[in-house]
């Protein structure tokens, strides 16, 4: 299943100048493992901490969830606070 | 919904009981960091650079060491040499290598059987510095000839031909902004400055740790958390984490600031170096200043087209935030406060994040929202002025609400931003009438919060009373709030529930008390853990009345039978059934670990009134109102609390509060006399109205509270002091001699 | 350097205590007595966390050399409450939640002490001056003012 991952326009440069991919992943995990896979220039970006919205839902990442359909993904840098 | 009616339904959450810890916070008993010894202990102290930039050729401790009473000394070379990425960036921090990049960095440490000791003993240290050009301000840190902070600091996202004290970039947006830019009636642009502002904690950093020659360490510390003190200590220290026991002192403060380390490696190393005995660290206010984590400070470009009935067109931000010399600036999560509040088609935003000589920022209150209010509420506020239009009305115009799509990209969930606008347009403060030299400003601000990693339990005493195992430490009443969950969970007494804060032994990983997340987090995860004592408990009773366990239910206290059809059976106590549970199967106990979700973003508009003299361009705050979207209330006080202390923080950061550098770039102002907090006698009341838009994804409707309030202040009294002089202000802090400035010579301050 | 014997009467008590002539009050009280109530916010008296009563005035005692306590009496936050009962200011910071970490709430107890017994009638100006000696980052000051008001209004009631 086809979802819509929207990443920060700054890491076009890594997706073949797209800030909006289609990926097929049915986990969380997968969608990262292909992110990875299709476009390794991702790598210091997902390793420097990320945090993922789904459908408008702010989380930490879990390899496991499973990507409800036509969500709509964004990933951004790890938010904490203070 | 009138927050009448929905408090109506619960029977302990939305009262104000007495905190559990009030007796021993008003008689001085409670134990914060300094406030332990133990036998053997020795006292640490810690030699800082200064200078600003600077290469360590040497450092000499022989003469140190041989003074009575010192009983060890480390430097850098106490420590692993092969740590990478953010471990060795907190390493560096912690304590210098080969250069010292800020004034007050750690380059030793000492520790002896008395301060006094300690402290001679560094003078002793002999270190041979060769002093290296500084920059201190963001933008002279981008310019071409700025001195080079750290060499390749930049990383994978920075542009090339970026200045090499760029370390990260980002970059986002959507539409098109030419043509929102078209579309709008008038187009304004700005430069707005923020100074870098500390926490102010009251309590400075202090632990005693204590490590031996096996890796196995212990440490009590002042913490908003305990498991990143175990983590990042154990990281800096090669150490194995589960041999770190870490146990949180109560804490006078930190809002963000204590939520990374300090003195606490510096503290374990020594321990080790002189054999195991414990080591106390406790930073002076100076060090506290000069050496912890202070906010970034900021250079922020924006252009906002509005039409003439005041409609948002379009948005364009560029902020430039120095966080020190090792980077972290906040600068991506004021991107994305900057212009979350408004429905707007195209929206750009640029940020990076700049080295400079200063101290590795911390987190600080909603790190980023403030600067970004503040550049974007003054810039809408001048678009207000300019159109003669009401400030809360064009708020109400473009405001966000469920489904809308955020600045940043998702798509809100259900949000309380249109609700808070109204409660603050029907506030009498509103329409008060102001007098000569005085002026109105209203502001909104926006913080996303924070869920995050949690883990509970909770059991059952044998008199039938609750005890909750926490580990997010209580920094401004939430043992009270966490026990209102409880107790309406189980519908016992909110007295009959005792909260406890445990070390990091006794529970699975949690994040900090940040984030807004405590009561948000560690109250679903309680809310979770304690349903399933219900659950056993009503399984208990079922095998007692020899019936299924779903003919059983749970109810204020007691397990009922489901329905006639069960059987005529009387309810049981909770207390009879803990009197019992030795003899029924043993302890009832539940727990919950998860990563928290379903958080709720909470937004808040505040009104500031000020009188300013003419004379002495003094501000005054005459009024302040805060309006928040709380989601539920738990604690109203407490609630409130954070309101106020927000606002004032943020009051502080927009009137007086500024890190004051000399040319040598040594901080001038490292003491509470110059770095000037609000005292009492700086303010009126703070008045609040806590508005709720329940959070539909948490089983009370919590939403976080502690931190959108810090945002809105910078902007509001920046437009109150331009509604009160005709002057606009774009730099803070609004001191008197800037606004005197601003009066006679219409200078923005930039 | 050496000690100094010190006799002095704390909260009621005879005590003694060997000190550094370099020590402050604070330090004695909190490192030698075990008093650890009184706090150290700045160690330069602009936070008033260390507010202790010192023969009467009220004091930062990070200002005060331990060895100035030498027959003197001093009251500090520990001994405020009675046996059986908080002081009315006490009861009342809790009720009113005026405080939320309570790192300078022993300070600001003491110096409201000392003014309602010199005053039992501030206007709120009056209380917010006296207190703008003691710095508190976490309430915005708002509930701790209304508490020292109401309780003033309490002992008038009661007086």
């Amino acid at each position: 299943m086809a979802v819509n991952v929207y990443l920060w326009a700054s890491l076009k440069k890594f997706t073949n100048d797209k800030d909006i991919l289609k990926i097929e992943a049915t986990t969380i995990g997968e969608l990262v493992s292909v992110l990875r896979r299709d476009f390794p220039g991702l790598k210091p970006f997902l390793d420097s901490g990320i945090s993922f919205a789904i459908n408008g839902e702010l989380s930490n990442p879990n390899s496991n969830e499973t990507i409800p359909d036509e969500a709509e993904i964004y990933i951004m840098q790890k938010l904490k606070g203070g | 919904m009138a927050k009448d009616d929905i408090t109506k339904s619960f029977k302990f959450i939305g009262t104000r009981p007495n905190r559990p810890d009030g007796f021993e916070k008003v008689t001085g008993r409670a134990k914060y960091g300094a406030d332990i010894s133990a036998v053997g202990m020795l006292h640490g102290a810690v030699l800082r650079s200064p200078y600003a930039h600077a290469r360590i050729k040497s450092i000499n401790f022989e003469k140190a060491a041989k003074l009575d009473g010192v009983k060890a000394i480390i430097t850098r070379d106490d420590f692993p040499k092969d740590r990478e990425g953010e471990p060795l960036k907190l390493l560096e921090n912690t304590i210098a290598g080969e250069i010292a990049y800020y004034d007050g960095h750690a380059i030793a440490a000492v520790a002896a059987t008395s301060v006094f000791t300690a402290k001679e003993a560094l003078k002793e240290i002999e270190v041979e510095y060769e002093v290296l050009p500084h920059v201190i301000d963001v933008d002279e840190a981008m310019k071409p000839d700025a001195p080079i902070v750290r060499e390749n600091a930049g990383d994978f996202s920075v542009p090339e031909g970026s200045s090499p004290n760029v370390a990260s970039y980002i970059e986002f947006g959507r539409g098109d902004i030419a043509n929102g830019f078209d579309k709008a009636d008038i187009v304004k642009s700005g430069l707005f400055k923020t100074e870098a502002a500390h926490q102010g904690y009251i309590e400075p950093h202090a632990c005693m740790a204590q490590l031996d020659h096996n890796g196995q360490g212990e440490m009590w510390v002042c913490t908003q958390g305990h498991w990143y003190i175990r983590q990042m200590c154990s990281e800096v220290l090669g150490l194995e984490a589960s041999k770190l026991c870490v146990t949180p002192s109560e804490i006078g403060g930190g809002f963000g600031g204590k939520t990374t380390i300090f003195i606490e490696p510096l503290a374990l190393a020594l321990s080790k170096k002189s054999g195991g005995r414990p080591v106390k660290i406790v930073m002076s206010r100076s060090e506290v200043l000069r050496a912890t984590g202070p906010t970034a400070s900021a250079s922020m470009d924006v252009k906002i087209g509005m039409t003439k009935d005041g409609y948002l067109t379009a948005g364009c931000v560029e902020f430039r935030m120095q966080g020190g010399a090792f980077g972290g600036s906040p600068v991506s999560e004021a991107l994305q406060c900057a212009f979350a509040s408004y429905n707007m088609d195209a929206v750009h935003h640029i940020g990076f994040d700049v080295l400079a000589n200063r101290p590795r920022a911390a987190a600080y209150r909603a790190p980023g929202s403030p600067m970004a209010a503040f550049a974007v509420e003054s810039l809408i506020d001048e678009m207000c002025t300019d159109l003669n239009l009401d400030p809360i009305d064009v708020r109400l115009k473009n405001a966000v609400a469920e489904g809308s799509k955020s600045s940043y990209g998702p798509k809100f969930k259900k949000i309380g931003l249109i609700e808070t606008l109204e409660a603050t347009k029907e506030h009498p403060n509103y329409s008060i009438e102001l007098g000569v030299n005085q002026g109105r400003g209203v502001a909104a601000g926006y913080w996303m919060n924070h869920g995050g990693e949690t883990s509970v339990s909770v059991s059952l005493a044998e008199d039938g009373s609750v005890n909750v195992s926490v580990g997010t430490p209580d920094i401004g009443g939430s043992r009270a709030s966490i026990a209102l969950m409880t107790a309406e969970t189980y519908g016992i007494p909110y007295d009959s529930v005792r909260v406890n804060i445990l070390e990091t032994g006794a529970l699975g990983f949690n994040e900090p008390t940040h984030g807004s997340r405590a009561t948000l987090a560690s109250g679903k995860a309680v809310y979770e853990a304690a349903n399933q004592t219900i659950a056993e408990m009503c399984t208990r009773v079922a095998k007692k009345w020899q019936i299924d366990p779903d003919a059983v239910y749970w109810e204020n206290g007691y397990a009922k039978p489901a329905g006639p059809n069960a059987g005529d059976f009387s309810p049981i106590s909770i207390k009879q059934i803990a009197s019992e549970m030795d003899q029924t199967g043993g302890p009832i106990a539940g727990h919950h670990e998860a990563s928290i979700r379903g958080v709720g973003h909470s937004f808040g508009v505040h009104i500031a009134d000020v009188e300013v003299d003419p004379e002495t361009g003094r501000v005054t705050v005459l009024r302040y109102l805060v309006a928040q979207d709380a989601g539920r209330a738990v604690h109203p006080s407490y609630v409130e609390g954070q309101f106020q202390g927000g606002a004032v923080q943020g009051i502080g950061w927009a009137l007086n509060e500024e890190y004051v550098y000399g040319e040598d770039g040594c901080l001038q102002n490292a003491a509470f006399l110059d770095y000037r907090i609000p005292v009492a006698s700086d303010l009126p009341n703070i008045d609040t109205i806590i508005v709720e838009v329940p959070n539909p994804d948490h089983p009370f409707g919590v939403r976080g509270v502690g931190e959108t309030g810090i945002a809105p202040p910078l902007p509001a009294l920046a437009n109150a002091v331009a509604a009160a002089t005709k002057v606009r202000l774009r730099s803070l802090p609004m001191s008197p001699t800037k606004v005197l400035k601003a009066l006679k010579t219409g200078n923005d301050g930039c | 350097m050496n000690k100094i014997h010190v006799k002095t009467n704390i909260n009621g008590d005879q005590v003694e205590f060997l000190a550094d002539p370099r020590e402050t009050l604070l330090d004695c009280l909190r490192d030698h007595v075990g008093l650890t109530g009184s706090k150290e916010g700045c160690g330069t008296g602009d936070c008033g966390a260390c507010s202790c009563i010192f023969d009467g005035d009220l004091v930062s005692s990070c200002l005060v050399l331990g060895v100035e306590a030498e027959g003197k009496s001093i009251e500090t936050i520990e001994g405020m409450a009675g046996r059986e009962e908080l002081h009315p200011l006490q009861k009342k910071f809790i009720e009113m939640a005026a405080l939320q970490c309570g790192f300078c709430t022993p300070g600001i107890l003491v110096a409201a002490k000392a003014l309602l017994e010199k005053n039992n009638n501030p206007t709120e100006t009056e209380v917010r001056y006296w207190l703008a000696g003691n710095l508190c980052r976490c309430t915005g000051y708002d509930k701790i003012i209304k508490a020292v008001m109401e309780t003033a209004k309490d002992i008038r009631e009661t007086a």
